[in-house]
């Protein structure tokens, strides 16, 4: 039987290791914590599918066309292509597995005069899953729940597993941080973990690795997602030699209030369900968005909206003449706000002290989404034989640009893939080659340890990573601002930084998230055009020649990005 | 506004000193605390980091769960300004003690796993208590109503708020002897363990309706007794 490691539990991570246990492999599923945890939970709009079950004439193929176009041409057509056709049957699947999806209105069914085969006497049949408007797609083509999707799809999801834990064919390891793989005989064949219970480093042998590890947010300031996602694993394999795609592709999202604590989303499903930006003008709501784009208005692709809230803010319209706007959500159906809305009427309530059903809320853009990550191809292999990757951490589905609720369909549908794929090519070593590979790879961690001197708490190290990435590397970049970011970077000693017992780890991983800061600093100065969710200020015209991929890489003495034609698909 | 932040740690008090805004959470303070290099105690002495665990830091994910003034409440979601000036933070004390304020919560996932619940196969939506689903699925298993709970101890078959939540869902969402036996581990490992004190409904981060989704189990227990499909 082979045996699957997958790294990370969120959405990816558990559909992975679900799919995997299906094929018949074995499956260690490793994290830093329970599934609960995980950024996935946070996810907030819904999913993407195109059921065209209101009278709109939907389709796959629409739906592939809008990500596509959301992605500025840097999305892999075929795959995105693959996923969308795929999706109507994920929904189902999920429905099927117990996530409680909002619904149309529902049907009482007499079970006297109308339908014989159903027994009580308050049957109710469940109308289909409703459907909301999302930015950039002019169809209802999101699947939701309320505005919590993430903690429905990760509880049901969560159930699914239990069953094949309880029948041995997922071992769940919690509190087990991702250190570095182990490479024996050219291949991936498992994984070095710091058990930050007891400190200790922990080997894995697996035949196959797939990385569902999410995003990059820990290197930013900021950020709308959890401090789970600190971007270490896709670091530590970057180190190791994993390639990586687009990194320069960050997504602000538009609408985001500020609290002393961070940065937290609200959802584009209150613009969904008809909220409007909006900001003072000679006295006046100014609604910005509805004047310059009057079709797509509101719910334009998330770079258009976050870059017009900057313009607006920078031409110092900000609302109290700040970096804000505000977000009319006081004039829609009361319902609707403490429903539909309900996650986000309590999150404006609880941080701010606002009752949006009488008062906007102000938001400003934060950043939310990393399209870039590992480079995949569509069958989610990274560049490094035996590592695959899923989720966030993978550059696939969204180009320059994700699409709202195509994050958590992206997450499902690639970890699906990623665990085909490994279960497909999965080839391990034997116990002897690899005890020798993880034994001298551990002995290179103790090494690198070693050279460490208690000088910067790593806390505070990445403190300051953030502060610098989040300078330079705002919605508007420009060769100066990204080169200064890249000098400061060279300023900082990698060895001068220590973490505490039991995460002793950190502080190498944290050179490796020093390199991946590198690298996407450089892929974003390599870029010298303006796409999607990467805008120059010195070159703010898209350029047909960069309509390809940005690939770093790290060879052991430099980071060096070039740019691939798109699609490729390693062997 | 100046106040005493006490953590808990091998069953002694180490007291620090701050200020903080009113609206500053008790995650932020924990971080600040973390980045003091070297932190010391009020009494000067340095000592190790605080053990604790975050993630959204939003009310979503549970992971910051701890006693806080004697209540189990998410440290994300409580601010200075309502529990300080002096505030005292403990590990929740009715699962394995990692470090400080951290706490092995496997135990939580255990018993969910002993209850069976899971869908055996797929099933058809039902949506007669498509609300009350909805809030047993935003369960974050923090552990706050275990915490609570006057007759939860970690040891033995009662499991719970926590158990007798996720019991509902997945019970509500089956038919016929699948559904019996859910209501089963529910009586078996919930309803039987407990006194009704029913505060876990009030310390609960997400408002669940625990009251409610325990009554409409047992009146399904009670109908099932009777009507067999």
């Amino acid at each position: 039987m082979k045996t699957i490691l997958v790294i990370g539990n969120g959405l990816a991570g558990m559909t992975a290791a679900i799919r995997a246990a299906e094929l018949g492999c074995s499956v260690i599923l490793a994290a830093p914590t329970e599934p609960n945890r995980s950024q996935s939970v946070m996810a907030s709009g819904g999913i993407n599918a195109a059921l065209n079950t209101k009278g709109e004439d939907d389709s796959p193929a629409q739906h592939a066309e809008d990500t596509l176009r959301a992605g500025c041409g840097l999305a892999d057509p075929q795959a995105v292509q693959e996923m969308t056709e795929a999706t109507p049957q994920i929904i189902e699947v999920l429905s099927r597995r117990g996530v409680v999806f909002d619904r149309d209105q529902t049907v009482a069914v007499n079970p006297l005069y109308l339908d014989g085969t159903e027994k009580g006497a308050d049957v109710l049949k469940a109308g289909n899953i409703a459907l909301r408007n999302f930015g950039g797609q002019k169809k209802k083509r999101t699947a939701y729940a309320k505005s919590g999707i993430g903690m429905q799809l990760v509880t049901a999801i969560m159930t699914e597993l239990r069953r094949y834990q309880a029948e041995g064919r997922v071992t769940s390891l919690y509190r087990r941080k991702f250190v570095s793989p182990v490479f024996a005989a050219g291949r991936c064949a498992g994984a070095v973990f710091e058990n930050t219970v007891t400190g200790s480093l922990e080997t894995v042998q697996a035949d196959a690795v797939i990385a569902a590890s999410g995003g990059m947010g820990g290197l930013f300031d900021r950020h709308t997602g959890s401090d789970l996602s600190d971007g270490s694993v896709t670091a530590a394999l970057f180190a190791k030699g994993a390639a990586a795609a687009n990194l320069e592709m960050i997504q602000y999202h538009p609408t985001t209030i500020s609290t002393p604590a961070k940065n937290m989303l609200v959802s584009e499903a209150a613009r969904g369900e008809g909220g409007r930006l909006f900001t003072m003008r000679d006295g006046k709501r100014w609604y910005f968005m509805e004047e310059w784009y009057p079709e797509g208005g509101n719910l334009m692709p998330r770079d258009v909206v976050s870059r017009a809230i900057h313009k607006v803010c920078k031409d110092g319209f900000g609302l109290d003449g700040k970096y804000q706007v505000g977000l009319e959500l006081e004039t829609l159906p009361k319902e609707t706000v403490s429903e539909k809305l309900k996650e986000i009427s309590e999150l404006a309530k609880t941080y701010l002290g606002i009752d949006a059903s009488h008062e906007f809320i102000p938001v400003s853009p934060a950043i939310h989404y990393f399209m870039g990550g590992l480079y995949v191809d569509r069958f989610h292999r990274t560049t490094l034989p035996g590592v695959y990757a899923a989720g966030e951490c993978a550059c696939q589905y969204h180009g320059a640009n994700r699409l709202g609720a195509n994050s958590t369909l992206g997450a499902i549908y690639g970890g699906r893939v990623a665990a085909e794929t490994a279960a497909r090519e999965a080839e391990g070593v034997s116990a002897g080659e690899f005890a020798k590979a993880a034994e001298a790879e551990e002995a290179a961690i103790r090494d690198r340890l070693s050279l460490h001197r208690a000088v910067t708490r790593e806390i505070n190290a990445v403190r300051r990573l953030k502060q610098l990435m989040s300078s330079s590397l705002g919605i508007i970049r420009d060769e100066a601002e990204l080169q200064a970011g890249l000098l400061e970077l060279a300023g900082i000693s990698p060895r001068d930084v220590y973490a505490p017992k039991n995460h002793t780890a950190d502080a190498i991983l944290f050179e490796d998230k020093l390199l991946l800061a590198r690298a996407i600093l450089s892929s974003a100065l390599a870029r010298k055009e303006s796409r999607g969710g990467h805008a120059r200020a010195d070159y703010p015209q898209t350029d047909e020649a960069f309509c390809k991929v940005t690939v770093a890489e790290w060879n052991g003495s430099d980071v060096q990005v070039r740019f691939d034609e798109i699609g490729r698909v390693f062997a | 506004m100046k106040g005493t932040i006490s953590v808990k740690r091998d069953g002694k008090w180490v007291t620090f000193s701050g200020e903080y805004e009113a609206t500053t959470p008790v995650t932020v303070i924990l971080s600040e605390l973390n980045s003091r290099d070297p932190l010391l105690d009020v009494k000067g002495r340095e000592v190790e980091p605080i053990e604790w665990e975050c993630s959204c830091g939003q009310k979503v994910c549970g992971a910051c769960a701890m006693v806080i003034n004697g209540t189990p409440r998410l440290a994300c979601s409580t601010f200075f300004g309502e529990a300080g000036p002096d505030i005292r933070l403990e590990p929740l004390s009715k699962f394995p003690l990692i470090a400080d304020l951290k706490v092995d919560r496997t135990q939580m996932y255990d018993s969910l796993s002993e209850m069976k619940l899971w869908l055996d196969e797929g099933v058809d939506a039902k949506v007669r208590n498509i609300d009350l689903q909805y809030a047993s699925a935003s369960c974050m298993l923090c552990g706050c109503c275990l915490e609570i709970c006057p007759n939860y101890t970690g040891r033995g078959k009662f499991f719970g708020a926590a158990g007798m939540n996720a019991c509902f869902r997945i019970a509500d969402q089956l038919d016929g002897a699948a559904k019996r036996a859910r209501l089963k581990e529910f009586a078996r490992h919930g309803d039987s363990g407990c006194s009704k004190s029913l505060s876990c409904g009030q310390v609960c981060p997400q408002n669940i309706p625990l009251a409610v989704l325990i009554s409409r189990m047992n009146r399904d227990r009670i109908i099932s007794r009777f009507i067999r499909d």
